[in-house]
């Protein structure tokens, strides 16, 4: 059931809407369809899931789960309700909150045993608009403990002018996304994090 | 109607011949730009000349739509601040306003945009904006609005305009005239500057057009405007010669005008909306200028009785 709404309201609306106000994707096909997978993007707009989960077709977007912060999204029950059932997003706490007896990254790696798509911005949040921010170590750890999941990194542009932080107003930009190769992961956790970053600056380049 | 509905079969044969022709001469990797600009225009052709005989309502909406993606794409170029995007959602709900104005032959049509809109935009981002960088933005907007509405607009006046001595069938067949040259100059152009290459024309805007494709596309033009000017409107043959020149040359400098805009912003094309063809402006960039012109050439000839 949640399943054919999700559906209906990608297609009746999300789409559509993805369409009017144009898109751009560059390297499509690296997509990967199966899970386990990690999509890795810059943030800057609710519309950065939107577009990411758009690219799926509609057999395969049930996998695909967005890891956000629980203390922004859980806060409104209609949201909640949304975010949990439609986007499926997969809550994490911050890791900055230090609950020390409990895995802050356990749910993600649990939708990663059963197979899913995440789709992962290592900022941790949008931040200022078409800015890339520093990028937290949970990405690093994730990497460490699944060495055969393949990273895919991802480059959004335009999207955070299309709908900004602490904006409610929808202004119609084109949107522009490059997806990357799935990369290798390096050891260290520090050096991972700014590999990773490096690639997605690059991918930038290739607009 | 019925040389409307004749042209129009006649462009379908045309394109039928350029496919069936890009379809012999083989699977050169140098082809595939081709083949798929021939493809786009499978999709322009029939959208375009159905909207266009059904029903004007829909003609408006596609023209609104055009211009739309044409002003979206220039917006989402040039560089934006963010607090002008209350102003850009406001622009952006002006065009079926510039449009109707047109549609219905309002004065406002132009008065709107040059004292209404040229106030309001610097009204708007003085006092809710920022005043840093103020005049930057009103000029490159308000310069956005005229590239991509208003000079579009003039299509949507030109469609609704009565029959005349001039054109027996009424607008329709004005807007497909002027549609048909410019666009079919525009091909030819390419065709021409293809064939014969020779001297780049301007060299520092634009590295693919040539004195050859310039002068071959007015000539084509010319014997275009020549033989729909006593067929699809009822043109003098000086007139169909002289609109014939002045769509050519408009057409030619349209392209040249968006080409210099892209080319100080930096960008090939101004999205990849058109296969081959680039984003929307990238394909009615000629007719941004031949539509005013040809409105203008029309009104020294007494146009529908103003």
């Amino acid at each position: 059931m949640r399943n054919i709404l999700r559906n209906l309201i990608f297609i009746l609306f999300f789409r559509p809407l993805i369409w009017i106000l144009g898109l751009d994707v560059k390297y499509r096909d690296r997509l990967p369809l199966k899970g386990p997978a990690i999509l890795v993007a810059n943030h800057n707009s609710h519309m950065d899931t939107i577009v990411l989960m758009s690219f799926y077709p509609l057999r395969y977007l049930h996998q695909v789960r967005p890891v956000a912060s629980a203390e922004y999204f859980l806060s409104n029950r209609y949201f909640e309700w949304f975010c949990r059932h439609i986007l499926q997003i997969i809550p994490i706490q911050h890791i900055s909150l230090k609950i020390k007896y409990k895995n802050p990254l356990e749910k993600v790696e649990e939708a990663l045993n059963e197979g899913s798509i995440l789709v992962y911005y290592p900022e941790g949040t949008r931040g200022e608009p078409e800015q890339m921010g520093k990028f937290k170590k949970g990405i690093a750890r994730l990497a460490e403990q699944y060495p055969d999941v393949p990273i895919i990194p991802i480059y959004l542009q335009g999207l955070g002018k299309v709908l900004p932080k602490g904006r409610r107003l929808l202004v119609p930009f084109n949107m522009k996304v490059v997806i990357g190769e799935a990369i290798s992961r390096e050891a260290d956790k520090r050096d991972f994090i700014v590999y990773l970053r490096d690639k997605i600056v690059s991918l930038a380049k290739e607009l | 109607m019925l040389a409307i509905y004749q042209t129009i079969s006649a462009l379908f044969i045309l394109l039928i011949l350029a496919s069936c022709a890009a379809y012999f001469l083989g699977s050169k990797e140098t082809l595939r730009d081709l083949k798929s600009r021939i493809l786009s225009w499978w999709i322009i052709l029939p959208v375009f000349s159905l909207s266009l005989i059904i029903n004007g309502a829909l003609f408006f909406i596609l023209l609104c739509f055009i211009s739309f993606m044409g002003f979206k794409e220039f917006i989402s170029a040039i560089p934006t601040r963010q607090g002008d995007r209350t102003l850009i959602f406001i622009l952006y709900l002006m065009i079926p306003v510039q449009f109707y104005f047109a549609w219905r032959h309002q004065a406002e049509f132009a008065h709107f945009i040059f004292l209404f809109l040229f106030l309001f935009i610097a009204l708007t981002v003085i006092l809710f904006g920022e005043t840093k960088g103020m005049l930057v933005s009103v000029a490159v907007l308000f310069w956005g609005f005229v590239l991509t509405i208003y000079c579009f607009s003039f299509i949507a006046y030109l469609n609704t305009v009565s029959p005349s001595s001039l054109s027996p069938i009424g607008g329709a067949a004005l807007v497909l005239y002027l549609v048909v040259l410019t666009e079919l100059n525009d091909v030819s152009q390419y065709c021409w500057g293809k064939l014969l290459r020779g001297k780049k024309i301007i060299p520092h805007v634009s590295p693919s057009k040539t004195i050859s494709g310039f002068l071959g596309g007015v000539v084509t033009t010319m014997l275009l405007s020549f033989l729909l000017g006593n067929f699809l409107v009822s043109l003098t043959l000086i007139q169909a010669l002289m609109a014939g020149i002045l769509i050519a040359v408009g057409g030619f400098l349209g392209d040249i005008l968006v080409s210099g805009v892209k080319r100080d912003l930096g960008i090939k094309d101004f999205s990849g909306l058109i296969p081959a063809h680039g984003g929307m402006l990238d394909r009615i960039d000629s007719l941004i200028l031949s539509a005013p012109l040809f409105f203008y050439f029309l009104k020294v000839y007494h146009l529908g009785g103003q």
